[in-house]
């Protein structure tokens, strides 16, 4: 039998420390810009305490987390399509380094935003296949196409305007 | 080289402190929102039940006014109706008013099937003998005399041939009454008696109108 943690309602603090700037990034790069990606972080934090289940271990908590995040995402997008928002500007100001613009982070926010979520949780936050279906809600073999399709776009786009 | 690059360029982003802050301090409102809610929500559930409890203290009065009215009614109604009915079958007593409204007398009313009367011609006048059928009851225990106060002569047509009072009393023995009607130039035929109205006497008492319908038949 396995252990569960306890859902503790008043640990958003170390919820926020432990998963706040993962949560933040996936939120940005869906959104593209940080006023958005405050808003959906912070529905996705009040869901938490609100709606959270008994986790089994913190990869649980992670993936619930991600999860929730990107469907937040998925429904502010769906907002935006009927009312357009402010564009893409601030995503750089967000950076912690001043290096030199790579143009991938523009590129990646070029995809449609099936392509950005899935190229982030594999490639970014590491997570098999067989996983990324499950939070998504897709088969594998679907999220195997969207990653094929994504990094296809993706060098496409960054090929065209940034090489 | 791609995929190093990507995740290096996303990880680099980091959320600003401000943003950290203020999104936890959402959220602690938002939970004490919350907290108040419920316990709003408790309040407005004791309050509503408590409101509940007293309409149906309200509604279980407004059930038995309506109740007790209805009762009212239908003893009101019947009693009215009772008394309609026994007025057809036996008599009651009923103030005679004046102008004025003052009350000056009473009369006797429906007493119809309390005295038995019958008509035979006798002479130039029609003898009218009446059995007090009640006669060791009020009213008619304490009376004297009675006399024929109101009546009227109905011919084979249905034309009203005489009518009028006559003063002349007779006294009760054994709760019979003869009386005498004068009887003026009639014709020949069958003719119908109608009295609507005695007047029953004792000395020292005011006079009683005793009313009702008697009919009797009498040939000529």
């Amino acid at each position: 039998m396995k252990e569960t943690l306890a859902r503790p309602a008043d640990d958003l603090e170390q919820v926020m420390d432990t998963y706040g700037n993962m949560l933040f990034r996936l939120c940005l790069v869906m959104l593209g810009n940080s006023a958005d990606a405050e808003d959906a972080l912070q529905e996705t934090m009040i869901k938490y305490y609100r709606k959270a289940p008994a986790f089994t271990d913190e990869e649980h908590r992670k993936a619930w987390l991600l999860t929730v995040a990107g469907n937040q995402c998925k429904d502010m997008i769906r907002f935006r399509t009927k009312r357009p928002l402010a564009e893409n500007t601030d995503i750089y100001e967000c950076k912690s380094s001043e290096g030199e613009n790579s143009g991938i982070l523009d590129a990646l926010m070029k995809l449609p935003e099936k392509f950005r979520l899935v190229l982030i949780l594999h490639y970014v936050e590491e997570y098999p296949v067989k996983d990324i279906a499950k939070m998504i809600g897709k088969t594998p073999s679907a999220v195997k196409m969207r990653l094929k399709k994504g990094r296809k776009l993706l060098e496409e786009v960054y090929r065209k305007e940034y090489m | 080289m791609e995929r190093k690059l990507l995740k290096e360029e996303i990880n680099d982003i980091t959320m600003p402190g401000k943003m950290r802050e203020r999104i936890l301090k959402n959220c602690r409102n938002a939970k004490l929102e919350e907290k108040e809610n419920v316990f709003m929500d408790k309040n407005i559930t004791v309050s509503a039940e408590k409101k509940d409890a007293k309409n149906n203290v309200g509604r279980r009065w407004t059930r038995f006014a309506t109740v007790a009215a209805a009762v009212t009614l239908c003893l009101g109604l019947g009693g009215i109706t009772a008394m309609a009915a026994s007025g057809k079958m036996e008599g009651f007593f009923a103030d005679v008013t004046r102008w004025d409204g003052a009350v000056i007398g009473e009369t006797y009313e429906q007493a119809t099937e309390e005295i038995e009367v019958s008509a035979t011609v006798s002479g130039d006048s029609i003898i009218v003998d009446a059995v007090l059928l009640k006669a060791g009851e009020a009213p008619y225990a304490f009376l004297e005399n009675i006399s024929v106060q109101t009546y009227s002569i109905v011919n084979e047509e249905g034309e009203t041939v005489a009518e009028g009072t006559s003063n002349e009393k007779a006294g009760i023995t054994d709760g019979k009454i003869s009386l005498k009607l004068p009887l003026d130039e009639l014709e020949g035929g069958n003719y119908t008696l109608i009295i609507t109205e005695f007047i029953g006497s004792a000395k020292a008492e005011q006079d009683l109108p005793i009313k009702g319908y008697w009919v009797c038949e009498f040939e000529l």
